[in-house]
Parts: structure tokens; C-alpha cells; sequence
């Protein structure tokens, strides 16, 4: 088994600083870190379309198991665009078709990330995750630690 | 006037042959990812979990619009419970109607599991509710911190 170390830091000035004020009276410092067990890692930097494709088929992970806690990865994305493209992120059952993340009251889609933007988070491997952007020319990067 | 968060996040690991804590790879991990971002509003709880599922963060309670890169929220979240004399594994879900969830395969509303002492920091589009279920029930299981994206309606 394998270790990675994930580290979180959350920063920001009172909201009385002159220079990037943040949202709070006080200035705020929070920090979250972790060792995780994990096995194999895939990585790539994709150019997602503004066609939905599903990124992660989490049948197809840990030979389709889904138990919590044991069967799962741990994601991060970073939306490397070269210029101003959002990336969607999206869920999706195993069983349907991967639908368009952009627009209004789309359940399906679970996040935005813009340029420079990033998240890293579990997965279950219960749903799969699905990938739009705004634009044809919007790069993201992502690794995909499975939990070992 | 615009207010400013600056998340952080490092991704470390041993190369494989390492004879202490290897990694999963031949070379070392080393990511490093920092951001600046425009938010307003700032909610923190510390929540207690059940195994009855809940919702945690009701959508329509932050905006009445779903605009993609607009209407938001940055998410983080921790499990609590590492150490405590009483451990659960914590599930999250991301469902407009359905709290509930459960530990085993083929519940296609649950997208994570927090064990104790793990964390995620995420985007959320306030599309759906997150939901969360726990393997056990635990006081002050859970510590919730909603950045609110500047620009939500």
C-alpha cells in the first residue's frame, strides 16, 4: 500500500485589511491535512468539448464494488485553462447517458470550476462523473488516487 | 467591495521504493495549487451526524438561481470523529429529494465517504441539496464551512 498526504490551508485577512479583504471581522486560518492509503493513481490533462463526456465510469472502478469507505478514489481537478473556460463537473447514474452540464436547473451538475480553480474531494465510485466545459479549448487536470 | 479566500492545497508522496510511507508512484507526488477567490457570505457549523440521513446544506436557502460559474459555493468539509471514543464514517450526497444513504453499492446518490480525519474542498452550483448519512451516530461529527461565490443571486 501507498501513502499521499493531502494538505488544505484556508487563508484570508480581516475585513478591515486594505489589501484583499476577507469575508469575516477576523482574519481566518484554517488548515486540514491528512495521510491516506491508496494504490494506483491515474493522472491526464484532458480538453474536455462543450459536448458532456463521462469522465470516470465507476463501474468500471474496483471491479464495480461500492462499498463505503473501502471501495473509492480521492479527486483532484484543476481547471488549467489557458484562458477565461469553465469546466462542469458533473454526476450521472451508471445506467444513463452522460447529459449537457451548462444551463440552468441541471441537477446533474455538481460543480463549476473557472480558470485556475481547483477541488479535491472523495469518490464512491457509485455514480459516474461526467465533464463539460463553456468552451472547446478549456484544458483540466485531474488525479484519480484510489483508495487502497 | 470584493471579499477574498486563498484555499491551498499541497498533494504529497514518497516515491514507491521509499522504505518509509511510499507512495503510490516511482517518482515522488509534489502538487501544489493556490487561488484567490471572490466570495460574501461565510456559514460554519459543526454538525452532528445520525444514521438517519439529513440534509446538510439545502440549496434553495443560498440562491434562486443556478447560473453555472455565477450561483456557488466553495465547500469544505472535515470528519471530526477521528479519535473520538465514537467513530463514523460520514456519507455525503448531492440529491434534490432523497437524504438517505446507505453503505453499500449501488446507492447512486452518494458521492463521498469522509472517514474520520478526512477532508474535501469543493465547488458546489447549489443545483441539488447535499445530504449527509453517517455509519454511526456522532456528536459534533462533522465541521461544514460554505463560501458563498460573489454574484449569487
Amino acid at each position: 500500500m501507498a501513502v499521499i498526504k493531502p494538505t488544505l490551508t484556508l487563508t484570508s485577512n480581516a475585513s478591515t485589511a486594505t489589501t484583499d479583504a476577507g469575508p469575516l471581522s477576523i482574519a481566518l486560518s484554517l488548515s486540514a491535512t491528512d495521510s491516506l492509503t491508496v494504490d494506483t493513481v491515474e493522472a491526464a490533462t484532458i480538453t474536455p468539448t462543450t459536448t458532456v463526456s463521462t469522465l470516470f465510469d465507476g463501474s468500471t472502478k474496483d471491479i464495480g464494488s461500492e462499498v463505503a469507505g473501502t471501495n473509492g478514489g480521492f479527486i483532484y481537478f484543476k481547471n488549467t485553462s489557458a484562458a477565461d473556460h469553465d469546466v462542469y463537473i458533473g454526476i450521472e447514474a451508471h445506467s444513463a447517458s452522460a447529459t449537457e452540464l451548462q444551463g440552468n436547473a441541471d441537477a446533474q451538475r455538481l460543480f463549476t470550476l473557472k480558470q485556475g480553480e481547483f477541488a479535491f474531494f472523495p469518490y464512491d465510485y457509485n455514480m459516474d462523473i461526467t465533464v463539460d466545459a463553456e468552451d472547446n479549448a478549456a484544458t483540466l487536470e485531474y488525479f484519480l488516487f484510489n483508495r487502497g | 467591495m470584493a471579499r477574498y479566500i486563498t484555499p491551498t492545497l499541497t498533494i504529497t508522496s514518497n516515491k514507491f521504493s521509499a522504505t518509509s510511507n511510499p507512495g503510490p508512484t516511482s517518482s515522488p507526488i509534489n502538487i501544489s495549487i493556490s487561488d484567490l477567490l471572490d466570495v460574501t457570505q461565510v456559514d460554519s457549523n459543526i454538525v452532528t451526524v445520525s444514521t438517519t440521513g439529513a440534509t446538510l446544506l439545502t440549496a434553495t436557502n443560498y440562491t434562486s438561481g443556478t447560473t453555472e460559474g455565477t450561483d456557488g459555493a466553495f465547500i469544505f468539509l472535515r470528519n471530526l470523529t477521528e479519535g473520538l471514543a465514537t467513530t463514523a464514517d460520514i456519507y455525503i450526497g448531492h440529491n434534490v429529494t432523497n437524504p438517505e444513504l446507505t453503505s453499500g453499492a449501488g446507492d447512486e446518490d452518494r458521492l463521498m465517504t469522509l472517514k474520520p480525519g478526512e477532508f474535501a474542498f469543493f465547488p458546489w452550483d447549489m443545483e441539488a441539496n447535499l445530504n449527509v448519512d453517517a455509519s454511526a451516530a456522532a456528536d459534533d461529527a462533522l465541521e461544514v464551512i460554505v463560501f458563498v461565490r460573489t454574484g449569487t443571486a
